[in-house]
């Protein structure tokens, strides 16, 4: 309580000055993590109005839909899934979401919401595999349908168009994946790793990478930092980009476009990553790749 | 038999001051150098096992991070390579990996390789305690045992918890969940580290004593150089010690040592010079004193009061003193050849020089004492005078005793003197020491006093206390403790002389000190004082008698007023009653006609039914009690009469007996059935007042039939004679309640009653008893509580 107390004084010494003028945008952050704060610098290059950023972390206990009327801003930018949680509740305020992977599982049928969700689609990953050389007929994928389920659904059927086929092991729990990968060796050509936190897990990404190594088959990751862990090659977001789509968004709804004109759109930049010492031990091409995109 | 000497070996070597010192030091050494061996072992022995712990935590934990992933897929192929990898290490003698339980998942060992778990039994029970450490700490843990070292190392994973989008970026920001999922175990062999620490103790002792051998052979020779001057000095005192003078010792150094040998060896030359220097004063001294000794023997000589001369074996004058001389008034030369006797003895003949020369041959002395003519005494004596060649003559000595011998003639009057007084007069003049345990001495008279011989109280000091009074004893052995603390007493005691009379004595005595004050024993007068002491008991008697005359004439005077001034009243009393009694008697006839004809009526309170019974008993108690007082003024006057009674008269007992019984017979049948009366037919005739000795008799048998309980009991009156005593004696007897003591001694008293109440005037005895007394006879009352009384009248026979 009096911890309460404080940060309400907190606030209306901080704040107290500016809230005779209403911010157009306020900024819920959910965490304070390099991606996130690049996704927000990039909001603000792409977006001119007055933000007014609040940290997740240091609201911890506050009524966030009271502060945000209190506020009363034009927009909501909401960084993370966390942040888009706590602002769900405002149905009549637009919100914007960032960084966020798969929103529909949060903010379903909510017509104020729209943003650029964290996913890379499926098909850019395919896109991808196909310039593999040698290309992958069958890829290996494990995951848990409760999390990645929709993902992978959406990949499968990506896949067939482009001849790859995709060998899905389902698993309930990290102590599964061993065994899952044991059972996918000699069947699949390569790996390809989903955002799924029972799939993917310090040691699973370890075994993976084993596996691999093992196999000489390559794993495709869905981040950059599995590419320097020993992936092959991911398609890496571009948290800054991402911002500056979501500010695009932000510009037109404070312009006046309607939220629901505004569909929720997916991270139009990725960057491959690749690992060229996996490479060439594996000795997979990189040719097409490269061709893809310029080296870096 | 002396004891032997123990030689003690460590004796001299404990007393040896450069010993000490080596061993000192020696011991300094010993002590450093085992101090530093064992630092130096204890040092690299716990540094040899950090080393090994060290080196298996790191195992431990490398194992426990290796086999994380193994662990998690339990894939015993990936387990079996990770462990083995361990066991290239030296000192690794096994590895495993366990669950979280302590339930082995793999267990490799050096020699025994294939898995078998041998060193693992029972390590789920060790793992079960430390878990909790393990878990808190995230650190590997170590045991020691005998022969090896055991490190166990948490085996943790991690697990996300978080959202999807975390596994994009390294979420510093937020927890992440970890498990602990076992344990790896490594344990390193000890067997090496021993040998180690074993080749290191053996180098350090060999090193050590390496250097405590130099060390001490270091330390011997300084000791040496240390003491050397020392010993030098130590034979140079030895040497001055045993009177070499001359001895010096070399000076070495000029260091403190040098000094001291310096100073010792100027110590020694200076001795040596005043030792010269004694000798040859100890040379003139003592040719001065054989000088000094003649003249000192002469002036010594000459100086003696006694009259001394030198004689030879012929008894001549050879020297005289100079107080001989004087004495004889002759120069000391002119005696020198003649003989002492002619000028001392004043004897004609010449003294027995024989006898005396064989006497002082035989070493002894020889004593006389003489008179010389001049009126004065001397004391002898003749020694023998004796060098180392034997007797050579003899030395005359006379001393003048002629005070001590009239100061001797002085006491022996006195002494003779005092034995003249002591010896004649009557008291007993006696002598003891302080615990009378002898005596000293005592006087002629004993014998008359005691009735006892003076030998046998000089046999037994104590006996005359056998003489003394059974009574008195107590007092005299009070008196006599006394005599212990010095202080003076006197007592008066009785003796039982033998044959059986009893004598007074008046004793005092008192305690002769010695200069210092102490008793030192004691001296007093034994007075027979027996005829003073009945004369003043007689004295007493005679004045007892007169208070009691006195007293009793005063009362005779007031009971002469009061019977005058009582009897008229009474007189009175008795008429008016008796006409009070006939007037009743008249009245009451008409009082009862009244009664009857108007109703009962009162009388002075009380109705007249109940007073015409109670009034008659009222005044003949009036009448009863009027008489009595008429009887006790009459016995009162008979009392006081008395005086000028006659006893002259020739008096019958037997007949006074008889006319006093039938007196009261009247009174005797009241009180008893069994009246006795024996008369002795051969009883004389009395001097005495026949009426007054009727009151008498007639007393005594009222007093014993007042005394009986009841009528059955019996009085008997006697009559007899003592011819022996010439004495006539009534005795009357009763079986009454007896007499108690206390009141027999006053029985006598007039006034005495134990019957007051019951009309005693107590003057009934007295008045016997007075009779009795001016017949020259005696009342005597034998009485025991409950057993009765005899009253015994003794009167003396009519004698012309």
């Amino acid at each position: 309580m009096l911890r309460k107390i404080f940060l309400v004084i907190f606030l209306i010494l901080c704040f107290g000055p500016a809230a005779a003028r209403a911010h157009d945008i306020v900024v819920i952050q959910g965490l304070h993590v390099k991606p996130y704060d690049e996704a927000v610098r990039g909001f603000r290059n792409s977006c001119d109005a007055e933000t007014k950023k609040f940290l997740l972390t240091d609201l911890v206990g506050t009524d966030y839909v009271r502060l945000i009327r209190e506020e009363r801003p034009r927009l909501i930018l909401a960084v993370g899934p966390e942040a888009l949680k706590k602002v769900r509740p405002v149905r009549d305020i637009p919100i914007v979401y960032l960084m966020v992977i798969n929103p529909q599982s949060i903010v379903k049928g909510h017509r104020n919401v729209t943003g650029v969700a964290m996913n890379v689609a499926p098909e850019k990953y395919l896109d991808l595999l196909t310039r593999i050389s040698p290309k992958p007929r069958m890829v290996g994928v494990i995951c848990d349908p409760a999390k990645s389920g929709y993902l992978v659904k959406r990949a499968q059927q990506a896949a067939r168009t482009r001849g790859i086929e995709l060998a899905v092991l389902e698993v309930q729990t990290p102590r599964d994946v061993p065994d899952a990968l044991t059972s996918l060796k000699g069947i699949v050509d390569a790996l390809w790793m989903f955002p799924d936190t029972t799939v993917v897990t310090p040691e699973t990404v370890e075994l993976f990478l084993l596996t691999s190594q093992e196999n000489r088959f390559p794993v495709i990751g869905f981040a950059g930092k599995y590419v320097e862990m020993g992936a092959l090659a991911a398609l890496d977001i571009d948290s800054f980009d991402q911002g500056r789509q979501a500010g695009e968004m932000a510009a037109q709804i404070l312009n006046g476009s309607a939220v629901a004109d505004l569909p929720g759109a997916e991270a139009r930049s990725t960057t491959v990553k690749v690992n060229r010492s996996v490479a060439r031990k594996l000795g997979i091409s990189l040719e097409n790749i490269d061709r893809l995109t310029p080296a870096k | 038999m002396t004891p032997m000497p123990i030689i003690n070996p460590f004796r001299s070597v404990r007393q040896s001051f450069r010993t000490r010192v080596f061993a000192l030091l020696t011991l300094l050494i010993l002590v450093t150098t085992i101090a530093f061996t064992t630092f130096y072992v204890l040092h690299e022995s716990s540094a040899a096992t950090e080393r090994l712990v060290t080196e298996g935590n790191f195992l431990a934990g490398l194992l426990a991070y290796n086999s994380r992933l193994a662990v998690f897929a339990e894939n015993q192929e990936m387990l079996r390579e990770t462990t083995d990898g361990t066991l290239f290490h030296q000192h690794v003698s096994s590895a495993g990996i366990f669950t979280s339980e302590g339930k082995p998942l793999i267990e490799r060992n050096r020699q025994l390789k294939g898995g078998a778990v041998r060193e693992s039994e029972g390590f789920s029970e060790t793992l079960h305690t430390i878990i909790p450490r393990l878990k808190a700490e995230r650190k590997p843990v170590y045991y020691e045992k005998a022969d090896r070292l055991e490190f166990i190392a948490p085996i943790i994973i991690s697990q996300h918890s978080g959202s999807p989008e975390s596994l994009y970026f390294d979420d510093s920001t937020r927890e992440k969940g970890e498990q602990f999922v076992g344990v790896a175990r490594i344990v390193l062999d000890k067997t090496g580290l021993t040998a180690t620490l074993h080749r290191l103790l053996l180098t350090s002792i060999i090193m050590g004593a390496m250097v405590l051998m130099i060390g001490a052979y270091l330390m011997y020779l300084v000791t040496l150089g240390l003491t050397r001057p020392l010993s030098n000095l130590m034979a140079g005192v030895k040497a001055l010690d045993e009177g070499k003078l001359s001895a010096r010792i070399p000076v070495e150094s000029d260091d403190e040592l040098g000094e001291v040998s310096h100073a010792f060896n100027t110590m020694a030359q200076s001795l040596e010079k005043r030792e010269a220097e004694n000798r040859c004063l100890e040379e003139l001294l003592r040719r001065a004193e054989k000088l000094e000794a003649k003249e000192e023997w002469e002036c010594t000589f000459d100086t003696v009061p006694d009259l001394v001369a030198v004689l030879d074996h012929d008894h001549r004058i050879v020297r005289i003193n100079k107080a001989m001389a004087d004495r004889l008034g002759i120069a000391k030369e002119d005696a020198v050849g003649t003989r002492v006797y002619e000028y001392l003895h004043g004897t004609e003949a010449p003294p027995d020089h024989a006898g005396i020369s064989a006497l002082l041959a035989g070493g002894a002395t020889y004593f006389e004492e003489i008179y010389q003519q001049q009126q004065s005494y001397f004391m002898v004596t003749i020694s023998p005078l004796v060098r180392t060649a034997g007797i050579i003559g003899s030395v005359y000595v006379a001393r003048d005793i002629t005070k001590r011998k009239q100061a001797e003639e002085l006491l022996q009057k006195a002494e003779e003197r005092f034995r003249l007084i002591a010896e004649t007069i009557v008291e007993v003049i006696w002598m003891t020491d302080v615990e009378v345990t002898k005596i000293l001495y005592i006087s002629p008279a004993y014998e008359q006093v005691w009735g006892r011989s003076l030998e046998s109280l000089y046999e037994d000091p104590r006996s005359f206390i056998d003489a003394v009074h059974p009574d008195d004893r107590e007092l005299l052995s009070a008196a006599l403790a006394s005599q212990a603390t010095g202080e003076q007493y006197e007592l008066e005691y009785r003796i039982i002389r033998p044959n059986g009379s009893i004598r007074y004595i008046w004793d005092r005595g008192y305690p002769v000190r010695d200069k210092t004050g102490q008793v030192t024993c004691y001296t007093g007068v034994a007075e027979d004082i027996t005829e003073h002491k009945l004369a003043e008991e007689e004295k007493r008697a005679i004045q007892a008698k007169l208070v009691q005359t006195n007293k009793m004439t005063s009362l005779g005077l007031m009971v002469s007023g009061l019977a005058h001034e009582v009897n008229n009243p009474n007189n009175s009393i008795k008429l008016t009653a008796h006409l009070l009694a006939r007037s009743w008697q008249d009245i009451l006839p008409v009082l009862e006609q009244h009664c009857r004809e108007d109703g009962d009526f009162s009388i002075g309170g009380q109705s007249f039914s109940q007073m015409k019974e109670i009034l008659p008993q009222h005044i003949a108690g009036i009448r009863a009690n009027s008489r009595r007082i008429e009887g006790i003024i009459k016995n009162l006057r008979d009392f006081v009469r008395k005086g000028a009674s006659n006893v002259n008269f020739k008096a019958e007992i037997n007949t006074i007996v008889s006319i006093a019984a039938s007196i009261i017979n009247a009174q005797i049948k009241q009180y008893t059935r069994h009246f006795q009366l024996k008369l002795d037919e051969g009883v004389p005739v009395v001097r005495g007042n026949p009426q007054q000795l009727e009151q008498v008799v007639i007393n005594l048998i009222m007093n014993a039939l007042q005394a009986l309980p009841d009528r059955e009991h019996t009085v008997l009156v006697a009559t007899s004679f003592d011819a022996a005593e010439g004495l006539v004696v009534i005795k009357v007897v009763d079986e009454g309640g007896g007499i108690p003591p206390d009141v027999k001694e006053r029985i006598c008293e007039p006034f005495f009653s134990t019957k007051l109440d019951h009309g005693g005037t107590g003057l009934g005895l007295a008045i016997s008893n007075f009779i009795i007394k001016e017949h020259k006879g005696s009342l005597e009352f034998e009485s025991k509580p409950g057993k009765g009384t005899t009253a015994l009248v003794k009167l003396p026979v009519w004698n012309q």
